[in-house]
């Protein structure tokens, strides 16, 4: 799964409009064609999920009547849809209707850009016209359960939910439905379409063509590292005479799914992060949650970036740029090596693919500045967004049951994924699980077309593959071919020693570090956080630069307790205290 | 106006034309600067190689951004609020800024009622209250949420009666001695010899309802009804990307977010700057008032 | 008196369509600054939402550091204002002499264009063209012997860069709205000055300024509306945590705390004190002129 942070998000994102045009020859035909098949699905859907310890309710039954369920819808700006679709009519729409008897209507329909969205639903909430089912952020869910306006969804979970959509729902000890519980009871459906998984974890991309060139071998060690930064930056990687390369990219952010620097910390086994205080991990010696980005070992870690900086190995301007910015240096072929997560490989890097066809970059597992392995860490172990019912909604359980149907529909046993998932029309292919009301995710579907796509490749036997799966794997010979590069990403992500293979070793090393606060934010952490953060960029930017001495950061740490991080702490703990019950 | 011509005028007037195109130069750079883009490759813009001339040149992004049939209609809806919008502000301006422009001693309130507008400019509720007051009133969803709530525009008002307060006393004199009364004053004389005046803030009129976006991302229910430039903004758009997908990535690597956004500033600026030069012709001095002096 | 009235009915009249519009538009949504005195949450609504008195303004001005922001907001602001002021002035002066028609408009046509660009264009613009090793600016300065200077991470320029590329963004509007006011100075004085020899400079500064003057004032006193607004869009895409000693100002501190999403009641406090400042100095340049000159700005 892609997840990445909203402002990269929307970098890369802006390219992906669709180009399709639909012809608008409608086909009652195959419209007929879409229903019946639509109505045979129950009694496989039932199938499918019969295994269960007996759930007492039917997960997919039929309202007869059929009901009403309203909700508000976000629409990317060229969305994609089969000839006579639209938001409002949609495969999934009609299938809802005759399967689960279920109308859903939209209220009002937006473009999905980020400036927008949060302000589109505040005022929703504020004007009080609230629909039956929205998709909100964590921040909104909080204020929507503390003014009691959503629905208990505890029971309806617990009779309805098919084991598949439980199984998912279990994931990492179950912390995900945690997250959406409030006092207990089970107050929204998480969104794991939206993080939750472990696809986040940083790892360090390479230029290799450069390595080659440079007669370099991939970094093992911090040491390495530094060795490479330094050939990237003095030795003329690029051939052109001049000394117009940097070792590692960094963004102003500092934090970043794209030249950020949390991998780099790993190294020196310090775990700071951005967003609001929101990193902590837990103290070994006390038993208790600790702040990351206090601890000595981040001191580390700013004392290693600055020696980059003094010696050129960073650009001096970092401070200025933004994750576009950067990504224009990389693109231009001016610095090659960065820590970063596995989509990177999509962008910016394909963008330099195609104006450089003899770059080439492969993802390496986080390297140790010391004996000690380096852990990967992820800040966010729950997804970001949820599912909620209007308080006095008749049906709550209905949406149990559509989330019920869209994982019989994509994942379950007799998915029908060329239907539901990308829809093939006229040779092209149409997206289509988007239109879906409620949707879900499992975390391991990457993983698995990384399995599948490598082996089939190793193999030449195609039969596994779905049709998803068979894109890629077309994309990826055709890259590696050369006789077309456009797919030429998929090889570092999901091919052999792809973005994934690391991801996947991660895992079975247990290198990989959770957050351990994911409550949602305490009441000084909402007053004082962003102000703490605030200084804590501050510092570290300075400290990196060199505008003041590694030694400030002990200053920082002394503000910092002082200034409500102490406080902070405390309530953190308290939270803790009753999750570890 | 002025017959000679001594060297230092010479000289001022060569050192001036210097200036002035320098000056148009540095404010013509960035959207020469943002054209040159449209017009490149992708990957040279992404790469930041663009300068001033384009790189790789083509008109993918042109091509695709007027393919859009949601363009083309958001466009209409713009036109519509032009069309709406630009009569009704220039209207009640006008009107309110006429009384405005008397004087105390002939319109006792004129002070009160100045203040009560320029109030609007320091003060705001923001965001949710305004979007209540737009709901209760019935415009949400309708092309008059667009128009109505942003039907005053102050800064206008006070502009427009700072202008007809310098008219010159006589001619407003004249007016009433023939019997003329407000309307027809405000029509027949105080209209015809404002028109520089006029035609600027018909310009600023035209400008502020063709950049304006928020509203329409806000007060719209579906993209449908998106204006111009709401529907521009959600060229930035954070598609769900929670699985590869074959075609996306195939889109990706036609166009570039770089040139279409750059195809799309420059198409948005177009039209105004077509739209320009017929105001200008009011802006040329001395013409106005010379005619009135007679 | 009802005589009086009659007279002033149609001004009465011509003014209530546009203040029915203020009313309701206007006036209407200043009622939710109640919210300035809650703690407000969507989800409750005005009526209940828990009313907290001045803790938003108390928790406002115990931000560290909150001083330094106001005093850089003021800084910057001033500077806009008084920039702001002269540039469109000396071009609009600057244009009326010239006499190729041609040129004149396409001056005013091209300094108009930046107004078009948003700042998240103009801000990637300028820090390219300020880059210390590929930057334009830099590249003169050291063809001219000089030491690059990196002007968006210098507290001693930025704010110098955020005054300068907002006049570059903006005079082109103001100049319209002097070359408009320069149309309505009455020709017979010049043609009068001429007969009495004045030469172009001493007409400039005896008919052509003051007869700019009202509109000058005008502007002035507008300007001083945003006193405590020091440009957002400006600040935000071209600072950086390296300059908020100088460049930091009370909308990007507010945003950066988190306030304008989540915290809708400290943001209102925030607007609601800059208004007043506002007001407080647009009033007293209105008084003043009034006191003083006895004239009515607007």
């Amino acid at each position: 799964m892609l997840t990445r942070t909203k402002k990269t998000g929307s970098v890369l994102l802006t390219a992906l409009v669709g180009m399709m045009v639909i012809t608008s020859a409608c086909s009652d035909n195959k419209n007929n064609n879409q229903g019946n098949a639509a109505e045979q699905t129950p009694a496989a859907g039932n199938n499918a999920t019969g295994t269960n310890d007996a759930p007492p309710a039917d997960p997919m039954a039929k309202y007869d009547p059929p009901i009403e369920l309203t909700t508000v819808a976000f629409e990317g700006e060229k969305p994609e849809y089969p000839a006579g679709d639209s938001i409002d009519n949609n495969i999934w729409t009609r299938a809802y209707a005759s399967d689960l008897g279920i109308n859903v209507k939209n209220l009002w329909v937006a473009a999905n850009t980020p400036e927008v969205r949060d302000q589109k639903m505040s005022v929703t909430i504020a004007s009080g016209n609230l629909p039956d089912v929205m998709h909100v952020t964590a921040r909104e869910m909080q204020m929507l359960i503390e003014s009691g306006q959503v629905e208990d969804l505890t029971d309806v979970y617990d009779q309805y939910a098919s084991e598949g959509v439980k199984n998912i729902m279990s994931y990492n000890g179950g912390i995900i439905l945690d997250a959406a519980s409030y006092k207990g009871k089970l107050m929204a459906l998480p969104d794991t379409t939206q993080g939750g998984g472990t696809d986040g974890a940083p790892m360090i991309w390479v230029r290799t063509d450069w390595l080659d060139k440079l007669k370099l071998s991939p970094p093992k060690t911090m040491d390495d590292v530094m060795k490479i930064a330094t050939a990237f930056t003095n030795d003329d990687p690029d051939g052109n005479g001049k000394k117009d390369t940097f070792g590692m990219a960094l963004d102003k952010n500092i934090y970043d799914g794209f030249a950020g620097v949390q991998g780099f910390f790993s190294a020196y086994h310090a775990y700071p992060f951005n967003v609001n205080v929101s990193m902590w991990q837990k103290d070994e010696a006390t038993g208790k949650l600790a702040y990351s980005g206090i601890q000595p070992q981040v001191k580390n870690g700013l004392i290693a970036l600055n020696q980059m900086f003094k010696q050129g190995l960073i650009d001096p301007e970092f401070p200025v740029k933004d994750g576009n910015k950067v990504a224009e240096t990389v693109t231009s072929g001016k610095v090659g090596l960065m820590f970063g997560q596995f989509w990177n490989a999509s962008w910016p890097l394909n963008d330099l693919k195609k104006a450089d066809n003899k770059s080439e970059w492969m993802p390496y597992p986080l390297v140790s500045a010391d004996d000690q392995p380096a852990k990967s860490y992820v800040e966010t172990p729950v997804p970001s967004m949820y599912y909620v019912v209007k308080k006095g909604y008749d049906h709550k359980e209905a949406v149990v049951k559509m989330l019920n149907y869209y994982y019989d529909k994509i994942y379950g046993e007799h998915a029908e994924s060329d239907k539901f998932h990308t829809v093939t029309e006229n040779g092209k292919k149409i997206q289509v699980f988007g239109s879906a009301t409620i949707q879900t995710f499992t975390m391991d579907t990457n993983v698995k077309a990384h399995e599948l796509v490598t082996e089939a490749l190793k193999t030449g036997d195609t039969s596994k593959l779905n049709d998803e799966f068979l894109g890629y794997y077309t994309q990826m010979k055709e890259a590696t071919a050369g006789t077309n590069l456009t797919g030429w990403y998929l090889n570092p992500i999901f091919g052999e020693n792809g973005a994934y293979e690391v991801l996947k070793n991660y895992n079975a090393n247990n290198l990989i570090l959770s957050n351990e606060f994911y409550g949602s934010p305490t009441p000084t952490m909402i007053e004082k956080g962003a102000f703490l953060k605030q200084q804590e960029i501050e510092a570290f930017t300075k400290i990196i630069m060199g505008a003041a001495p590694a030694d400030d950061f002990d200053k920082f740490v002394e503000n910092w307790k002082q200034l409500g991080g102490d406080k902070i702490t405390e309530e953190v703990n308290e939270w803790y205290a009753t999750k570890s019950k | 106006m002025v017959r000679y011509k001594s060297s230092s005028r010479r000289l001022f007037e060569i050192g001036n034309y210097a200036v002035l195109a320098l000056i148009s130069v540095l404010c013509f750079f960035p959207i020469v600067h943002i054209l040159a883009i449209s017009f490149s490759s992708s990957s040279a813009a992404t790469a930041g190689k663009v300068g001033l001339w384009p790189v790789g040149f083509n008109m993918k992004s042109y091509s695709f951004v007027i393919s859009q049939p949601a363009f083309l209609k958001s466009l209409g809806v713009t036109l519509q609020r032009l069309l709406l919008g630009v009569p009704i502000n220039m209207l009640l301006g006008v009107l309110a800024a006429y009384s405005l422009s008397k004087e105390t001693k002939d319109f006792r309130f004129r002070t009160v009622y100045v203040w009560l507008f320029v109030l609007t400019m320091l003060f705001g509720g923001g965001l949710i209250p305004t979007y209540m007051i737009v709901m209760k009133t019935g415009l949400l969803d309708s092309i008059w949420g667009l128009v109505i709530p942003s039907a005053v525009n102050v800064f206008n008002v006070v502009l427009i009666l700072n202008f007809f307060r310098g008219l010159p006393k006589e001619l407003l004199e004249a007016s009433f001695m023939d019997g003329a009364n407000h309307w027809k004053t405000l029509m027949r004389i105080v209209i015809p010899v404002s028109l520089p005046v006029l035609a600027t803030v018909t310009l600023f009129t035209v400008v502020f309802h063709w950049n304006e976006w928020f509203s329409g991302l806000i007060y719209m229910n579906s993209p449908q009804k998106y204006p111009l430039q709401s529907y521009m903004q959600t060229v930035i758009v954070n598609k769900d990307f929670t699985r590869l997908s074959v075609a996306n990535l195939t889109l990706l690597a036609e166009v570039s977010d770089r040139t279409v956004k750059a195809a799309q500033i420059f198409l948005g600026t177009l039209p105004i700057l077509l739209v320009y030069p017929f105001i200008q012709r009011y802006f040329m001095g001395g013409i106005v008032m010379g005619s009135v002096k007679e | 008196m009802l005589k009086l009235m009659k007279k002033e009915l149609p001004l009465h009249l011509m003014v209530w369509p546009a203040l029915v519009i203020v009313l309701i538009y206007s006036y209407g949504p200043m009622l939710g600054i109640v919210i300035a005195f809650q703690k407000y949450v969507p989800a409750m609504g005005f009526f209940k939402s828990k009313w907290v008195g001045w803790d938003n303004f108390e928790y406002l001005l115990h931000l560290p550091n909150i001083w330094q922001v106001v005093g850089n907001t003021i800084y910057i602001s001033a500077m806009k204002i008084i920039a702001g002021l002269i540039v469109p002035i000396v071009v609009a002066l600057l244009l009326n002499e010239v006499r190729i028609h041609a040129f004149k408009r396409s001056v005013q046509t091209l300094v108009y264009l930046p107004h078009f660009l948003s700042w998240v264009i103009l801000g990637g613009i300028v820090v390219d063209l300020l880059s210390p090793s590929t930057g334009l600016v830099n590249q003169l300065i050291s063809w001219f012997g000089g030491k690059p200077i990196f002007f968006v991470s210098n507290n001693h320029w930025f704010p110098f860069i955020l005054v300068s590329t907002d006049i570059w963004k903006e005079f082109g509007f103001s100049t319209i709205v002097y070359l408009a006011a320069l149309t309505s100075i009455n020709p017979a004085l010049y043609e009068a000055a001429v007969m009495d020899g004045a030469n172009r400079m001493r007409q400039t500064w005896h008919i052509t300024l003051p007869g700019l003057l009202p509109v000058i004032i005008l502007m002035a006193t507008l300007s001083l509306g945003n006193v405590l607004n020091a440009g957002f869009d400006q600040v935000f895409n071209l600072y950086s945590p390296v300059v908020y000693q100088s460049g930091d100002i009370l909308d990007t501190l507010v945003y950066r705390l988190g306030l304008i999403d989540y915290q809708y009641s400290v943001a209102t406090a925030v607007g609601l004190l800059k208004s007043i400042v506002s007001l407080i100095f647009m009033a007293g340049s209105y008084v003043l002129a009034y006191r003083f000159a006895n004239y009515r700005i607007f």
